[in-house]
């Protein structure tokens, strides 16, 4: 991989940050009336209202604000929730982790579901297996997420009693017991993913097994399992990779609605609390936040794809 | 007479693809359900009986009760109206406004669609779900506020797809002889170039349909749908704090919303493998 093309890729990233960064900047501002008033309610004295709007510098002209905002939010201070008073950028790396696991569990398992099954299913075309994988496909793409971790709840834990209701233990605090309130809600999201992730390597699979030299490696005498594994499943993930990395945004919004349904106290549940009490600065704070996550993971997708096929240049 | 013969080949297609045709078969039957809503709910959907509340399904309720003793069948049945009306608002929203963006910005070019192009890379910079939650959040809750924010989401694939499409038609012969006899702009591009961009855009409202009913759900899940407005996802919601007592409430919405995405989903494939002869 040329390091040229790396910090190209680098480059080509920053003005769709600083486009990110005025749209998050502009949330506040696209509040009707006074997003001061907003947030302190009816209640308020002119005189709260008022040192509120010069706290958060309202008062200043737009672009002044602007620039004043990002070069605060560039040292990693995103102001204080208005709610608690803490700075921002702490809360959010509280949260963050918790987030992250559930995650990057949910990318783990439906990997573990969508390669092998997209495989198998594009070795075996138009078999019932090739069949039953396409439908699980299809079904799983069609059912909310978190419904589906409504219905778990229901079945493997107040059925099965096999995983906790309610409540949460973090993962960082007892590994294997925390790890026991992940299981349900990566599961949930994770059905989805491998949905999209399986049919993608499916087809993807199909479209390597066509080529030359796959024929050119069962003709050397390479069984078909051995052409497949060897030569086809490698070209065959890079779409597959690229798919997981656009699905990442729609993981980030999963694990809100997620987070809400398993009371995992991770971003998810940190934005809707902010919104629900009109915390503006802090809801402005995690969607920035947010945003930078989902540009870098597809960055890394970016970059695993050139280590994956060394035949792209750019 | 030719356009006929297109129609003729369509409905052949359809009729051919058997998993699109249900799709379009589940689509069909739930837009019926919605619409025959009175003559198929068993009870008023408003109506409190505490003396009934929490109940199981039975044959008088056949999908149980809610806390307020309401008829969660019938609750289903006019969640469809709901449902469908705020994801038909949604799609067509996203795919009227995405069109014309991306119309304007692959004819035009310029400045504008250096703009429009930036704003719609900056949208999907976003997770989508993030970005709804956050202008339910800046516009307060309203049904109107609820449609603007999740068409937000789904412009960006609107303005790309027909972008796309009119950069390749905007050279093309017949485009540009239009040009020398002295057609203006507008009748170019509604005359000449929207015609050839219909195929992808159907596919994907059909696709951005079935999604924006998930994503609605979502948000009414979350507490942040379209206020007093009983949609799927709605009452599923409603059932969140009953899941050990009464999951009934919480299954047979997730059911509904399932079923709709699919049709769909299926329909959108069917589509694309009839409208989409690269695809072939």
């Amino acid at each position: 991989m040329s390091f040229g093309y790396l910090i190209k890729r680098l480059l080509a990233a920053i003005p769709v940050l600083l486009i990110v960064s005025l749209m998050a900047f502009s949330f506040i501002h696209i509040i009707p009336g006074d997003p001061a008033m907003a947030m302190l309610g009816l209640n308020a004295t002119p005189a709260q209202v008022e040192e509120l709007r010069r706290e958060m510098g309202l008062d200043q002209p737009l672009l002044l604000q602007y620039v004043k905002w990002l070069a605060k939010v560039l040292q990693g201070n995103m102001g204080k929730s208005v709610l608690s008073g803490r700075p921002i950028f702490q809360s959010i790396t509280e949260r963050l982790p918790h987030t992250m696991v559930l995650a990057s569990m949910a990318i783990m398992i439906s990997i573990l579901i969508a390669i092998p099954s997209g495989v198998i299913a594009a070795s075996r075309q138009n078999s019932t297996t090739d069949r039953m994988v396409m439908l699980f496909a299809l079904v799983g793409v069609s059912v909310p997420s978190f419904w589906v971790g409504i219905i778990s709840i229901i079945f493997f834990s107040v059925k099965l009693n096999w995983f906790p209701a309610s409540g949460y233990v973090s993962i960082f605090e007892h590994f294997f017991q925390g790890l026991r309130y992940m299981v349900l809600p990566s599961i949930s999201l994770a059905l989805v993913l491998a949905a999209v992730s399986a049919r993608m390597m499916r087809s993807s699979m199909l479209e390597t097994l066509r080529q030359d030299y796959i024929r050119t490696a069962r003709a050397k005498g390479l069984s078909r399992w051995g052409s497949i594994l060897k030569h086809g499943f490698k070209n065959a993930l890079i779409p597959v990779v690229t798919v997981i990395g656009l699905d990442f945004g729609w993981l980030l919004g999963g694990t809100v609605v997620i987070e809400t349904v398993f009371g995992i106290p991770g971003m998810g549940r940190l934005v809707v609390y902010a919104i629900m009490n009109r915390d503006y600065p802090m809801i402005q704070g995690v969607i920035l936040y947010m945003a930078a996550i989902y540009m870098l993971m597809n960055l890394l997708v970016d970059i695993l794809v050139i280590f994956l096929n060394p035949r792209i240049r750019y | 007479m030719a356009v006929e013969k297109k129609s003729n080949r369509f409905f052949k297609s359809l009729r051919a693809n058997k998993l699109a045709l249900f799709g379009f078969g589940i689509i069909v039957a739930l837009l019926i359900i919605s619409i025959a809503a009175p003559l198929i709910a068993t009870h008023d959907p408003m109506a409190i009986s505490i003396l009934d509340r929490l109940k199981g399904p039975s044959s008088e309720h056949w999908m149980g009760t809610d806390e307020f003793g309401r008829d969660i069948f019938s609750r289903v049945v006019y969640g469809t109206r709901v449902s469908l009306l705020i994801a038909s608002l949604v799609a067509l929203t996203a795919a009227v406004v995405g069109t014309l963006m991306g119309l304007w910005s692959g004819y035009f070019g310029g400045a504008l669609d250096f703009i429009i192009m930036r704003i719609m890379d900056g949208l999907m910079a976003f997770p989508a779900l993030l970005l709804s939650l956050s202008i339910m959040a800046a516009l307060g809750p309203s049904t109107v506020n609820l449609v603007i924010a999740l068409g937000v989401v789904y412009l960006p694939s609107f303005a790309r797809i027909t972008r796309n499409t009119v950069l390749a038609l905007r050279e093309l012969e017949y485009v540009e002889s239009s040009r020398a006899v002295g057609a203006g702009a507008v009748r170019i591009i509604f005359d000449h170039i929207l015609p050839n961009c219909l195929s992808p855009l159907i596919i994907n409202t059909t696709v951005v349909f079935g999604y924006a009913i998930l994503s609605e759900a979502a948000l009414s899940f979350l507490g942040f749908g379209a206020p007093s407005k009983a949609s799927w996802g709605a009452i599923l919601s409603d059932g969140r704090d009953f899941i050990f007592q009464a999951p009934w409430i919480s299954i047979y919405p997730g059911v509904a919303i399932s079923l709709f995405v699919l049709g769909a989903n299926l329909a959108g494939d069917g589509l694309r493998d009839i409208l989409d002869p690269r695809m072939e």
